[in-house]
């Protein structure tokens, strides 16, 4: 027999100034089943909690409803009361007559009244309908996956790795660092990047925790958290970093010379090298588009200059397979092309440069070594266009956000042009300035008051070349004037956008983009760290554009969420998942790829069926992966798939008692 | 007595004022008896537009949903009362087909002279008076005459030349007291019935066949006669050999074609004691293959009675209802526990025709089966009573069953 | 439909004795003539039974989940006679899961339609004293018909196809199947059982689009016949329909895509669906069966042939293919697929409804 209890809270006058409360309690007192009901001023607070706790001793209660506000608030706590007072857990239930009664009906009463009736005898059925359910133990893997060694990345690897978590850091490029090493300086201190850069990279480098696979990727990810299984593809360098010495004789000799990607194609590399000479790992790559060796089959010059013969033409590329609790995806972002604005020559006008680009040409490792000199004949600029929102804000191109970092950088590289051509003129066409921060105002400030940066509200309507020049036409806004400049050279803060690949790997991770394809967390205040999968953490541009701050303060988020995660001894899941009934289970496994989370999969069952043994197939969930959507058992037509704690039982029970 | 088939209409019009009353309408294709009302007249299936109703009189005397007890209580008491049974209003069905009066017998047979009685059939049946329509054609799938059922209902027994082996011996279904229906219209031809001074009771002025079909009426109970008298307004006397000559036409053409495929060369002679040995004949598995278990034969059967009790609950409160059940359902006989003592089609199939074929003629002395024919037509894969006979025929002259 | 009966008992004979199937699905003759009833045989005897034509009314698709699936490895093989529909109800089950591809053997074979044994004897009842069908054609624009009576007399109809093919046959997606192992041939130049005669009054064979856009529209006109209603008329409609049923779940037994081992109409707790007829239930239970052959029905059309009660199953089927087709761009609704449109999780799927109510 069935023996629940009901406490009807008044939450203040937030309930009871509408719901007249021990109506409430006297109706559900009448109720099939019901041994108890009472109300009380407030249930959550220590007396309220004593009351159901004595109730439940007292009535031998068998089931608990609790009337007040949204069982996000305080279902934990009534839980874990009805806990201590022997009853388990799931067997106390929330009718929420707060936000779903009082709340919505101040006007009337006597109808919020009875509809609170109504919801209290929806759960009343429910809850008579509940399994007592016991957590459930998953073991896990107390090692983490970091996917991308910029600062983001980097930092989280640190970060974990410092307290005693082995880390596998998979960097894409043949170095670490991200971004974060082609710049010049940061704002808004205006240090230079790789001093406060170079020794993270070094301690990644050396940390004895972590486990660095540059040059690879990330291919195919399986399992759930605690427990995912990595496998990770080394793609070939042609050089046994194991043997080689770091030397750099073969880049020394190779004679092949190319454009640096790093240096953004302002300066030069080899065929064989390194990116920078600061690269960590300091192990060369050849690239095999360029390599003469690969293009003519003669050359082979890096083999024979190798004193440790680490040179290896056939190597193939590995697949290696790692096991991992965690993951935190720092795969950061790409700039906007140029050639996606026509209105900026379509990036074919030399002296238009972007960010980036600015940032090598003011880097003093850069290939100009510092002095700015326009690329198109190597002149010093002396008038220079900065044009911010490029391609940001602008639903035309495709990206209504803003970059939130242009503003901040754009006042840096003004800034730095007049210290390094204290003559020369810096324009910036903005649409208004963000510079939300801690210092950042006043830097802003410092480079229109100290360093004489003229600042012209407007849009550029159009810029081209003309004797050496770069015009810029555009329209000073505040003013109303149409301005042309004859710029020598122009620099556009081009939008920051996801890694041209990031939904190809939110496919792989089973994680959501949002629709520019930056990776989406859980909840945008409360869990911005967290991606919807669990074990699945998010960390600096990758999740959306920003500085290295907060990128690095996001990185350290995301690592903290990793140690709560492998503080516990194993893996600690709600039992409120989906289970088959494998008697009716016909296994057509459509549940299979309904199931958001991919925790569904077959599974043979040996079975007595007369006098034969037969094989047949049904489903299975895994506890680690199911979330408890309840999209299986909604799709699942013979009802076999069923939501615990929301079985079809309860929820037709539910809807009887509110139809009724 | 004799009544025109547009008086007919008038005659089923006006006594839905009175009573509750059924008749054949047309509906999206088919003719169901149907409640009758003034609106409805329109749809009315016209006697000898049809050769018999998709549902059967069975719908009227125990319908498919039988709400019986109401329930109310809070957990700790129970208040049960019962929901009026029976027919609140007196019912007349009209347009009853002889093998479905024969199958209202059959029923009644079960379900009130037999060792339970079941008070909301009875109280159903009592209040229930019905009007049976003769055949004066089988339909493709009609097989009354090798049941043993004359065509034109309980009054007339059989035409001679047809010796049915009935395991009760009576000729025509008719049981002298309880012949299954009421009244008995005859469809006459013109010229048999009334209008030989070529005064038709439609007037005389139209030559359309439907407005110049006649019915000779017979009563064969006393509610039938009452009905009769007090309904005489519609009636007029028909001469003294009009039933007979119409009678003896239905006989001589009744059959004049030639039996149908579906029904040919059936033979029921020592069927009972035959099929008593044979519950174990492997034939059952081969011919249950491949029905697919619906309930489609034994809800379009007049005879089938099978239901199950039905509760529908909702937290203090709730109904009882009878509902039809099928034996031919894999549910049907399923546990609590989890044992079917059916588990197979081949029990279940073998259930449907031993109980139509064997233990029912053994306990009630004829065959539950009156060769209406509704099984052949709506089985979707001719798993059906003329196939099963036939097939029981081979068995045993040893011939191979395909 | 031409003479197939000889390659399908030379075929059944074969797969037999070779012992590559235990059993061969088709027809046998039954009693009726014009009702050829599903066989099973399992020797070189009862193959020798063997027949299909132009009669063959019963989809077989089904009998392969009865006979072989629901398991991992079924202890034998079957073989079955597969016309276009039937061999959509296959590729059901197993894009279902529910049977093997490995463990059935698919006799395909060319259909032109089948005849429907009630619109033949609602226009002539002789037909019913059928001894022996000595010859059928069926065309474009005309079906003919001649039959030997048990007198011995002969007895002829030609008529349009609306007025004597089966209902599913006029809406038929598929005259041959869409997946087979052994393609039947038919023996050169018969018709039925019959050497000589009639000029068969279209001898169509291949594979028709045509054909297939003529059901197509079909299909889609009654579908937007019954959309146009109003919703009260609507409403009125399908309540009257709904009522007529008598729920013998004819219907869902006869389905290919209804293959679940506990059907959600048998489940006892919770009940989705009570035994009592009440009109409300009557809805309840056929929005469930509609929906749970939603983007799954392969428009075979057994479930409305099998009714009882002449329910216009067909016309909600189509009405949700139609709905699959239009708003997820599916080509071929009808034709099991890998992946199913209602069978994957996806955050883009269209929700119209969801803009109808944001929209008011
Ligand atoms: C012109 C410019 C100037 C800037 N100046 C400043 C400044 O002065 N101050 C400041 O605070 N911020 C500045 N920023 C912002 C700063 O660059 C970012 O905040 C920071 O680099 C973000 O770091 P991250 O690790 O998230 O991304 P990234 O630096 O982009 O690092 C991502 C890393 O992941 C790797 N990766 C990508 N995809 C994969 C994959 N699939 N598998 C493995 N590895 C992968 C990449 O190779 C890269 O190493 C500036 C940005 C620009 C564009
Ligand atoms: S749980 Fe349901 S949907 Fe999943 S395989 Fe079993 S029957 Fe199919
Ligand atoms: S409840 Fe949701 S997450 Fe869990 S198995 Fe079902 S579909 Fe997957
Ligand atoms: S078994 Fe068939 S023919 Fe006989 S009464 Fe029932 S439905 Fe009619
Ligand atoms: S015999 Fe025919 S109608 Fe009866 S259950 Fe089997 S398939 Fe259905
Ligand atoms: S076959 Fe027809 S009568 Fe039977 S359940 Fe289905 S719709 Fe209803
Ligand atoms: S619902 Fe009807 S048409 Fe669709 S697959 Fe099932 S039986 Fe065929």
């Amino acid at each position: 027999m069935k023996r629940i209890g009901v406490f009807v809270c008044w939450c203040g006058f937030n309930i009871s100034g509408t719901i007249d409360v021990k109506a409430v309690a006297s109706a559900l007192a009448d109720h099939p089943g019901v041994v108890v009901a009472k109300d009380y001023k407030y249930m959550c607070s220590e007396p309220g909690q004593a009351m159901i706790k004595e109730a439940i001793a007292e009535h031998r209660l068998s089931g608990v409803v609790v009337a007040a506000c949204s069982p996000s608030m305080h279902e934990t706590t009534f839980r874990e009361a009805a806990q201590a007072a022997g009853l388990n857990p799931y067997m106390l239930e929330i009718a929420n007559i707060r936000e779903h009664a009082s709340w919505v009906h101040p006007d009337d009463k006597i109808a919020a009244t009875r509809k609170a009736i109504d919801l209290v005898k929806s759960l009343v059925e429910k809850v008579k309908r509940n399994e007592a359910l016991e957590p459930i133990h998953v073991p896990m893997t107390k090692r983490a996956l970091v996917i991308g060694g910029g600062i983001a990345g980097m930092q989280a690897a640190l970060d974990l790795a410092d307290g005693g978590t082995e880390v596998v850091l998979v960097e894409r490029d043949s170095h670490i660092g991200g971004h974060m090493a082609q710049l010049s300086e940061t704002f808004p201190t205006l240090d230079c990047a790789s001093c406060i850069l170079t020794p993270r990279t070094a301690e990644v480098g050396r940390h004895p925790l972590i486990k660095l696979h540059a040059y690879s990727e990330v291919a195919e990810v399986s399992g759930y958290v605690g427990n995912f299984t990595v496998k990770v593809r080394k793609k070939r360098t042609y050089v046994d970093w194991d043997k080689c010495i770091g030397c750099m004789d073969c880049m020394a000799k190779c004679p092949k010379k190319i454009p640096s990607q790093f240096e953004r194609g302002l300066g030069i590399r080899k065929a064989i090298g390194v990116a920078f000479p600061q690269a960590i790992p300091y192990r060369p790559v050849i690239d095999r588009d360029a390599c003469t060796y690969f293009k003519t089959g003669k050359c082979r010059i890096c083999e024979r200059v190798c004193s440790v013969g680490a040179i290896d033409f056939d190597q193939e590329e590995r697949v290696i397979e790692e096991k991992v609790g965690a993951i935190i995806v720092a795969t950061g972002y790409d700039l906007a092309p140029k050639a996606k604005f026509g209105e900026y020559g379509y990036g074919k006008i030399k002296d238009v440069v972007d960010g980036l680009e600015f940032e090598r040409l003011n880097s003093s490792s850069g290939p100009t070594e510092g002095v700015i000199k326009r690329p198109s004949d190597g002149k010093i600029p002396r008038e220079v266009v900065f044009i911010q929102c490029v391609g940001s804000r602008d639903v035309d191109k495709g990206n209504s956000y803003c970059s939130k970092i242009c503003c901040m950088y754009t006042a840096k590289h003004a800034m730095l042009y007049k210290h390094k051509v204290p003559d020369g003129q810096a324009y910036v066409f903005y649409m208004d300035i963000r510079a939300g921060g801690k210092g950042y105002e006043e830097f802003v400030q410092r480079a229109v008051e100290q360093d004489g940066v003229l600042y012209l509200r407007g849009r550029v309507s159009k810029v081209y070349e003309d004797d050496g020049k770069v015009i810029v036409r555009g329209q000073d806004t505040l003013s109303g004037e149409n301005i042309e400049i004859a710029a020598d050279m122009v620099v556009l803060a081009t939008a920051i956008e996801p890694q041209r690949d990031s939904r190809n790997l939110a496919q792989i991770l089973k994680i959501g983009t949002d629709q520019y394809g930056f990776f989406n967390e859980a909840h945008p205040k409360l869990r911005p760290v967290e991606s919807m999968t669990r074990g699945v953490f998010l960390a600096g541009c990758a999740q959306a554009p920003k500085d290295i701050p907060e990128t690095v303060a996001q990185a350290s988020g995301a690592a903290s969420k990793v140690d709560v995660l492998f503080s516990k001894d194993d893996l600690v899941v709600e039992p409120l998942i989906a289970s088959v009934d494998e008697a009716i289970c016909s296994g057509c496994m459509w549940c299979e790829p309904i199931c958001p989370y991919h925790a569904i999969e077959p599974k043979t069952i040996e079975e007595r069926v007369g006098k034969k043994s037969v094989a047949r197939r049904v489903a299975s969930v895994n506890a680690g992966l199911c979330q408890g959507c309840g999209a299986c058992s909604v799709a699942c037509r013979d009802g076999a798939m069923n939501l615990k704690g929301y079985t079809n039982q309860q929820i037709m029970a539910e809807v009887e008692a509110l139809c009724l | 007595m004799r009544i025109s088939e547009d008086r007919l209409l008038d005659l089923l019009v006006d006594t839905s004022e009175r009573m509750a009353v059924f008749a054949p309408l047309e509906e999206d294709g088919l003719v169901l008896l149907s409640p009758f009302t003034k609106d409805r007249a329109a749809s009315w299936a016209r006697p000898d537009s049809y050769v018999n109703t998709d549902n059967t009189p069975k719908d009227v005397l125990m319908p498919q949903t039988e709400p019986y007890l109401r329930f109310e209580g809070d957990g700790r008491r129970m208040a049960v009362s019962e929901v009026a049974v029976g027919p609140l209003r007196q019912t007349f069905v009209f347009g009853v087909r002889p093998c479905d009066v024969r199958a209202v017998e059959l029923l009644d047979r079960v379900l009130i002279e037999g060792q339970f009685r079941d008070e909301m059939y009875a109280r159903r049946r009592a209040g229930t008076l019905i009007a049976a329509v003769a055949c004066s054609k089988p339909g493709p799938e009609c097989f009354c005459g090798t049941m043993g059922i004359s065509h034109l209902g309980p009054a007339v027994q059989m035409t001679e030349t047809k010796e049915v082996d009935t395991p009760s011996g009576r000729q025509g279904g008719v049981s002298p007291e309880n012949p299954g229906c009421d009244l008995i219209f005859y469809p006459a031809l013109r010229g048999e019935a009334g209008d030989r001074a070529g005064t038709g009771a439609g007037g005389g002025c139209s030559d359309t066949a439907a407005t110049n079909t006649q019915f000779i009426v017979v009563s064969i109970t006393e509610r039938g006669d009452n009905f009769l008298r007090e309904n005489g307004g519609y009636f007029e006397a028909s001469g003294p050999d009009d039933l007979d000559a119409t009678v003896r036409r239905l006989k001589d053409t009744f059959s004049e074609d030639g039996p149908s495929s579906v029904t040919d060369g059936l033979s029921l002679d020592g069927l009972v004691p035959y099929l008593a040995g044979q519950f174990d004949n492997p034939y059952w598995a081969f011919v249950s293959r491949r029905c697919h278990s619906c309930g489609a034969c034994t809800y379009v059967c007049p005879t089938c009675y099978c239901f199950a009790v039905v509760d529908a609950a909702r937290i203090d409160r709730g109904v009882r209802s009878r509902c039809w059940d099928s034996c031919q359902f894999q549910e049907f006989l399923l546990m609590a526990a989890g044992h079917n003592p059916r588990p197979t089609k081949k029990e279940r199939v073998r259930q449907r025709f031993l109980h139509k074929l064997q233990y029912y003629p053994e306990k009630y002395g004829d065959y539950m089966c009156v060769g209406c024919g509704r099984c052949v037509k709506k089985c979707p894969v001719g798993l059906h009573m003329t196939q099963v006979i036939y097939d029981l025929g081979c068995i045993r002259e040893g011939v191979r069953v395909k | 439909m031409r003479e197939y009966t000889a390659s399908l008992k030379r075929e059944a004979e074969r797969l037999l004795s070779e012992g590559r199937v235990k059993t061969v699905i088709a027809f046998g003759p039954g009693i009726d003539p014009l009702a050829p009833i599903p066989a099973f045989a399992e020797d070189k005897d009862e193959a020798s039974d063997l027949l299909v034509n132009a009669f063959s009314a019963p989809g077989l698709a089904k009998y392969v989940l009865d006979e072989v699936g629901g398991v991992e490895k079924p202890e034998h093989s079957v073989a079955v006679l597969a016309r276009g529909c039937d061999s959509l109800g296959i590729a059901r089950l197993i894009a279902d899961k529910r049977v093997q591809r490995q463990s059935v053997v698919i006799l395909g074979v060319h259909c032109d339609g089948v005849i429907d044994r009630g619109k033949l004897l609602a226009l002539n009842p002789a037909f019913s004293r059928t001894k022996n069908i000595k010859s059928v054609a069926i065309g474009e624009d005309e079906v003919f018909v001649e039959a030997e009576l048990a007198d011995r007399s002969a007895v002829s109809l030609r008529g349009r196809p609306e007025d004597l093919l089966l209902d599913k046959c006029l809406k038929c997606l598929e005259r041959d199947p869409v997946v087979f192992d052994i393609m039947l041939e038919p023996e050169a130049g018969t018709m039925l059982g019959r050497e000589t005669g009639p000029t068969p009054v279209g001898d169509r064979g291949g594979v028709d689009q045509g054909e297939k856009e003529k059901s197509l529209r079909a299909r889609r006109s009654l579908v937007a016949e019954t959309e146009a209603l109003s919703s009260e008329s609507r409403y009125e409609f399908w309540a009257r329909q709904f009522e007529r049923c008598i729920r013998c779940y004819a219907c869902r037994n006869v389905c290919p895509a209804c293959s679940c081992r506990k059907c959600a109409f048998d489940v006892p707790d919770p009940e989705w669906v009570s035994k009592c007829t009440w009109l409300s239930e009557q809805f309840m239970f056929h929005f469930l069966r509609a929906f749970h052959v939603a983007g799954r029905c392969v428009g075979c059309g057994e479930c409305e042939r099998a009714c009882p009660m002449g329910l216009p199953l067909s016309l909600l089927n189509d009405k949700l293919m139609k709905d699959v087709e239009e708003m997820f761009g599916i080509e071929d609704p009808h034709v099991p697929k890998e992946s199913e449109p209602l069978g994957f999780y996806s955050p883009d799927d269209p929700e119209p409804w969801a803009k109808e109510v944001s929209e008011g």
